[in-house]
């Protein structure tokens, strides 16, 4: 798992976006469009309990009464929702005790990921969810996991083991009515993952699940349940990646976290989908849900660093229920090319004595567009609440944006909320030092960059620490003219 | 609806311009648009408003206004007051007023087109004036005009286009005033003002309506080498709110927009504002303070655009606010939008109450608590007082926000 100099000038090398292949896999589709026959071909696909079906109606109901959002400081061309096929899964779909089983193009996947199932099982002490279009294929140490009484399989599965704790949760923190892709999702969701840690249990491992869009023309939609019972503590981690394709591919995902009295739930994201060529053609959009609910002195920390995808619209939020819950908000987003990304968090204080963090890291290169939107509300009730935000941002060339929307409202005196932004470039000086001492321009300029983004990569569980920092170097590479 | 029991103004002249047909195909604004979503705008709607022009206030003194030096201009209820206006004759300045005016006044204004309450004025005109300076002329006396409102539910529409050619300056100071015996009054004011080279302009706002409202919309259009420097003091008001808009067209311009706005009890004071920085090597500054008393609601929105290609930006946004009661609301959105590398851009926002331990420290050394607390505001708010150079403007203005 060691990441030498050597692999890093290999990376350098490679130019161009690197996981952009396509896994030949026969896989089974579902036709092309939306109505609710649909949505009750995919319920039924998938053997669901009718409660489920209901929800899905329900959500494709008022989906069919809202207006794609429009507020956003991005602009694309909106995607054509009856021109999408809506379930996709790979046709084998056996039982799989041993890697023996599984189809070995998948295998191969896997390495290129360097995620390989057998150096998992083996080295790092990760369980691995890998969700290959739509549908769990393949997961490792779920016995170990099972012994602690965790529980982490897909959703779908989880659905038919445990559909008292789905139908408990589900929907909770993201009501199909919250908005437009939320609603979307709601109603066609093919499948995702679901981790129940049980009360006073501290996960021993990273759980980390990839979500790959394969299919070509199929929107994924994912679906996430994290529910941390009392006093428990997990950490979780997202990596994505996506095949190199001409089209817009959708991506509505929902995550819903759930922590619950004095739990910690620790989720991070590495997010690095196709962004489209350098002309702006092709690349996935990404229209995400993300949120999270704390009880009593409980704790949720999103991490992100976003690299991928050519529009993305996220905004991993908390709301603070309990007293004295602290939720955290730690991302880099870099944008390059025609990228665009409007991302940024939810802070809802209710409860009192809670606490917030936001650290934000724009970086925007090419002719690319960077927004921060970030909320902090501070409710009546939320007696000495305290909000930090710091969002800086990195401009790299003079036909790129940066920008900065906090909204701030403050209902109670006794908060203190502080808000803080600058916006600069690489700094000339600093370039002339390192380049003086015999750098190269290129490595001078990501070392200043990962300088500038330390403070959010060094919240990332080491293995994720690795990989985006490569990232970020590749993501920037021959940006600076 | 607002418009039910008006009549058009005489001022408009229908063919001259199209303003009246775009009002007519504008709709109100709501709380869904991003412009207006803390504005509690029913408060305005429900209101049925008539055109009154009756004088009420008999004198000046009444108002407590500080003593006022140089020009006075009084428009009361939207008519030109004569009784308590004082017009010197200063070279180099020249003030019109649009009623007098043989020329026709086609509505311009660089605001965004579909805004509701501009266009409402440019249909609905009153009165406006119009001041010019000279190139060359520096105007040291002040020119003061009032704004009153003081008859019940009177929309007042009133318009002050602003000329200031090259090398010229000017001292403008403008109070809307709500009579404290009138109620649901509304004064919705545009300010047109161009500056050009080298010309420099100190803009001093003072609001304090009562129980009445007032939109004021400000549209400044600088050129190169301009300075302007805005200070707006919002003391009272049902609904205040401020919009301004700072095209920043030359380079090595100065632009400085600051103020102290202390919504009370029932109250609503909303500044909003837009730096547009179209060109290179500007430097723009904003300071903003707010201190909320009671269930007032206290709006900040700022936003500064780079444009492309305007390299060499300098521009600080401040916004810093004080809540002072329980129901006390405050929101507060400093918004960048950069799209140049070669900037120095930041902004900062803080919210939060009086620090415990200072008050302690002042009331350990035997000052009382309401005077402790006025020392805290005096300190927080020294900072925007003390751009105003005169001394008894600041004293009336720290009164003002102190006694409200």
């Amino acid at each position: 798992m060691s990441y030498t100099e050597k692999d890093l000038k290999e990376d350098l090398d490679n130019k161009s976006y690197e996981f952009g292949f396509v896994t030949d896999i026969e896989s089974e589709k579902a036709p092309v469009g939306l109505n609710e026959d649909i949505v009750r071909l995919i319920s039924s696909k998938k053997n669901e309990p009718e409660w489920l079906l209901n929800y899905r109606l329900k959500a494709f109901e008022v989906w069919q009464t809202m207006k794609e959002p429009n507020w956003s400081h991005v602009e694309y061309e909106k995607p054509d929702f009856q021109n999408i096929s809506y379930y996709a899964a790979p046709k084998k779909k056996k039982e799989l005790k041993s890697l023996d089983e599984v189809d070995p193009e998948l295998l191969k996947t896997m390495d290129k990921l360097g995620i390989s199932i057998e150096e998992q099982k083996k080295l790092s002490g990760v369980a691995v969810d890998f969700v290959m279009d739509s549908v769990s294929v393949a997961t490792s140490f779920k016995e170990k996991l099972g012994e602690l009484g965790i529980i982490f399989c897909s959703f779908s599965e989880a659905v038919q083991n445990h559909p008292n704790l789905v139908q408990k949760y589900m929907g909770t923190v993201i009501p199909y009515t919250d908005n437009y892709y939320a609603a979307l999702n709601s109603a066609v969701f093919s499948d995702g993952s679901f981790c129940y840690i049980p009360k006073g249990v501290r996960c021993p491992m990273e759980l980390s699940t990839y979500f790959r869009i394969n299919e070509s023309g199929t929107g994924q939609f994912e679906r996430t349940l994290l529910i941390a019972d009392e006093s428990s503590y997990v950490s979780y981690l997202e990596g994505c990646t996506a095949p190199q394709r001409d089209e817009n591919q959708l991506h509505a995902a929902v995550v819903e976290l759930i922590s619950l009295d004095q739990a910690e739930i620790k989720y991070s994201t590495v997010q690095n989908w196709y962004p489209g060529d350098e002309k702006g053609v092709g690349g996935v959009y990404n229209f995400v849900t993300k949120r999270g609910i704390c009880g009593y002195r409980s704790k949720i920390s999103w991490t992100q660093v976003e690299t991928g995808s050519a529009v993305t619209w996220k905004y991993p939020s908390c709301i603070l229920k309990g007293d004295y819950s602290v939720g955290e908000f730690y991302s880099v987003a870099v944008t390059n090319n025609f990228q665009q990304a409007d991302t940024g968090t939810k802070m809802i204080h209710v409860g009192k004595n809670t606490k917030s963090t936001i650290i934000s890291k724009g970086i925007s290169a090419g002719k690319s567009q960077n927004s921060y939107r970030g909320l902090v509300k501070i409710g009546k009730g939320a007696i000495n609440a305290r909000n930090f935000s710091q969002c800086d941002s990195l401009l790299m060339t003079d036909r790129c944006g940066a920008h900065t929307f906090p909204y701030i409202e403050c209902e109670n005196p006794s908060a203190t909320v502080e808000h803080e932004a600058t916006t600069s470039k690489i700094g000339e000086e600093q370039l002339f030092y390192c380049m003086q001492r015999g750098i190269s321009e290129e490595k001078a300029i990501s070392l200043i960059v990962n300088g500038y983004a330390k403070e959010v990569l060094n919240k990332l569980p080491m293995e994720f620490a690795v990989e985006a920092q490569k990232l970020l170097e590749i993501s920037l590479e021959g940006s600076v003219g | 609806m607002i418009t039910d029991k008006l009549n058009y103004s005489p001022l408009v002249k229908a063919e001259s311009n199209n303003a009246l047909d775009q009002f007519k195909g504008t709709l109100y604004p709501s709380k869904k648009e991003e412009e207006w979503r803390y504005s509690p705008l029913k408060k305005l709607r429900k209101i049925p408003f008539i055109n009154d022009s009756s004088f009420v206030v008999k004198n000046l003194s009444l108002l407590n206004l500080p003593k006022l030096e140089g020009n006075i201009l009084v428009l009361e209820n939207g008519r030109f007051n004569p009784n308590l206006s004082f017009i010197d004759n200063i070279q180099g300045l020249n003030i019109s007023f649009i009623s007098n005016s043989k020329e026709n006044y086609p509505y311009s204004t660089n605001l965004k087109k579909e805004d509701y309450f501009s266009l409402l004025n440019s249909s609905y005109l009153s009165e406006g004036i119009v001041i010019r300076v000279d190139g060359n002329a520096k105007i040291e006396e002040t020119v003061n005009v009032l704004n009153i409102v003081s008859s019940n539910n009177c929309l007042v529409n009133t318009k002050i286009d602003v000329f200031l050619n090259e090398n010229s300056s000017l001292h403008l100071k403008q109070y809307f005033i709500g009579n404290t015996t009138s109620k649901n009054g509304f004064i919705n004011h545009l300010n047109n003002i161009s500056i050009k080279e080298n010309a420099s302009l100190v803009l001093d706002k003072f609001q304090d309506l009562n129980l009445n409202f007032n939109i004021s919309n400000d549209c400044i259009n600088q050129g190169r080498s301009s300075k302007v420097i805005s200070n707006t003091f919002s003391t009272s008001g049902l609904f205040t709110r401020n919009n301004v808009t700072n095209n920043v067209n030359g380079e090595h311009c100065h632009s400085e927009l600051n103020g102290v706005f202390s919504p009370s009890e029932n109250e609503y004071i909303d500044n909003h504002t837009l730096i547009n920085h179209f060109v290179a090597n500007c430097k723009s500054f904003e300071n903003f303070k707010g201190i909320v008393k009671g269930n007032g609601v206290g709006v900040f929105n700022g936003k500064v655009i780079v444009h492309e290609n305007a390299q060499k930006i300098e521009a600080f946004q401040n916004n810093k606010n004080i809540l002072l009661d329980k129901e006390s609301i405050i929101y507060s959105k400093p918004e960048l939008e950069i799209y140049a590398d070669d900037v120095k851009c930041s902004h900062g926002s803080t919210t939060g109450q009086f620090d415990d331990e200072a008050i302690f420290y002042l009331r350990a050394r035997g000052i009382s608590l309401k005077k402790s607390k006025e020392l805290m505001i005096l300190g927080f708010i020294n900072e925007v007082i003390k751009k105003c150079n005169n001394i008894d403007y600041q004293d009336f203005i720290i009164e003002r926000l102190l006694n409200n």
